[in-house]
């Protein structure tokens, strides 16, 4: 079974983007619109294999959603990679203190982050 | 989005008139930063609206191209396949036509040669039939008067004789003329089949082209440049995504003003902690720059 990518971000148009260039790679995506459900979705779907999030978020923004994430046991292998308009040296600290694998400044090129997301999951299949 | 605090301290509005110009210029500020803030939230609002929108129409638009270029494909290899079939059958059926038109012409060709030999063989009859009236007027004309029958015979035999003769002409007449037609039939039934084959060939290759140029080629490239234009469109969108953000931002910034404001209208300490979190250290990552941990 394909690995499922869980995109978290409230821009609707940011998370067709990332889904149209992850599904066109051949992965499975599956979306969430704050951190809240990011939680709930990983919780809920073991086949999850990457968690790329926003960083401001309504409800609960992607840092807080990290650190729960990365609270639970199951989830410590599981990687998450920040995608955000922000740039602050002290917020990309706290998030690889939480847990992230990575930070990517908005606006993204496709293809990299195709690679990238290759790169964490060890391949598509 | 996070709500945002708009109102004045109630401090702010009960202060002593002895508090100062400083204290009241502090509260004019706090009031100008809650109308900016009002401002931004709103135009943070509409940005978001407007890039869902956008993206919203964006996606839409890629899905029906897809689905656009989908359809034509189907339709164009239906069409496709739907040529070759009657082209097929066409061909087959024109090559069993003239098939049997050279086997015709051969079978005909055939007949002409037996009657030629059937001809030959009334011509020696005839020879034969000559000699016999002559020896028969011969005869008759030995024996006088009671020759006479065989003077009837010798005629009758040379009426027959011309009889033959004429006919036998007018078949070998005939049969010249289809002999004369019929390799040119022959030869003009092997140039259909000849032009058939490459017709057939020709349809084919067109067939084979426009299916590639269906499934590969053209409108998967017609595909991938508008899927292209949505990924570069949905690109300047992340702008205004950026662009919302830093208002977002700037309206958190504006809420730490007036919190310090709040703080030195109500003469409470500054929060060093607090001020020494928000200093940055080390440079920020470029815009789509991916930094791993």
């Amino acid at each position: 079974m394909a690995k499922t990518i869980l995109i978290v971000d409230d821009s609707l148009a940011v998370r067709q983007q990332v889904s149209m260039a992850l599904k066109r790679a051949g992965f499975e995506t599956a979306e969430a619109s704050d951190g809240r459900e990011g939680v709930a979705m990983v919780d809920s779907n073991r086949n999850i294999g990457l968690v790329i999030s926003d960083v401001n978020m309504p409800n609960m923004g992607g840092l807080e959603m990290v650190e729960k994430i990365k609270s639970k046991p199951e989830n410590k292998s599981l990687p998450i990679l920040m995608l955000t308009t922000e740039g602050q040296p002290s917020l990309i600290k706290r998030a690889k203190e939480a847990g992230a694998v990575g930070w990517i400044v908005k606006p993204f090129n496709a293809n990299q982050l195709v690679q990238t997301a290759k790169h964490l999951t060890g391949g598509i299949g | 989005m996070p709500a945002q605090t708009g109102a004045l301290p109630a401090q702010a509005v009960a202060l002593p008139a002895q508090a100062g110009a400083d204290l009241r210029v502090l509260a004019q500020l706090s009031e100008s930063n809650a109308r900016i803030s009002t401002r931004i939230r709103d135009i943070q609002s509409l940005s978001e609206r407007e890039i869902l929108a956008c993206g919203n129409v964006l996606w839409a638009i890629a899905e029906k191209g897809r689905d656009l270029a989908d359809e034509s494909e189907r339709a164009v290899a239906s069409s496709m396949a739907r040529t070759e079939e009657i082209t097929s059958r066409f061909a087959r059926g024109m090559q069993a036509d003239l098939l049997a038109q050279e086997t015709a012409v051969q079978h005909v060709l055939e007949l002409a040669s037996g009657i030629e030999a059937a001809i030959h063989a009334i011509n020696d009859l005839m020879l034969s039939s000559k000699v016999l009236a002559v020896n028969a007027r011969i005869e008759a004309a030995r024996v006088g008067e009671q020759g006479k029958g065989f003077a009837r015979i010798a005629d009758s035999l040379s009426e027959l004789s011309g009889v033959i003769r004429g006919a036998s002409d007018t078949v070998s007449s005939s049969i010249g003329a289809v002999r004369q037609g019929l390799p040119q039939m022959s030869a003009s039934a092997a140039s259909m089949h000849e032009r058939t084959n490459l017709f057939i060939d020709e349809v084919g290759k067109q067939v084979e082209s426009a299916s590639l140029r269906a499934g590969n080629g053209e409108s998967n490239g017609s595909l991938s440049k508008l899927m292209e234009l949505s990924n570069q469109a949905l690109s300047h969108l992340q702008f205004q995504d950026r662009m919302s953000q830093n208002l977002f931002a700037i309206n958190g910034d504006l809420d730490l003003v007036k919190e310090r404001v709040r703080q030195t209208l109500n003469g409470e300490e500054d929060n060093p902690e607090q001020a020494e979190s928000e200093i940055a250290d080390g440079s920020e990552p470029l815009p789509g720059e991916i930094m791993l941990f």
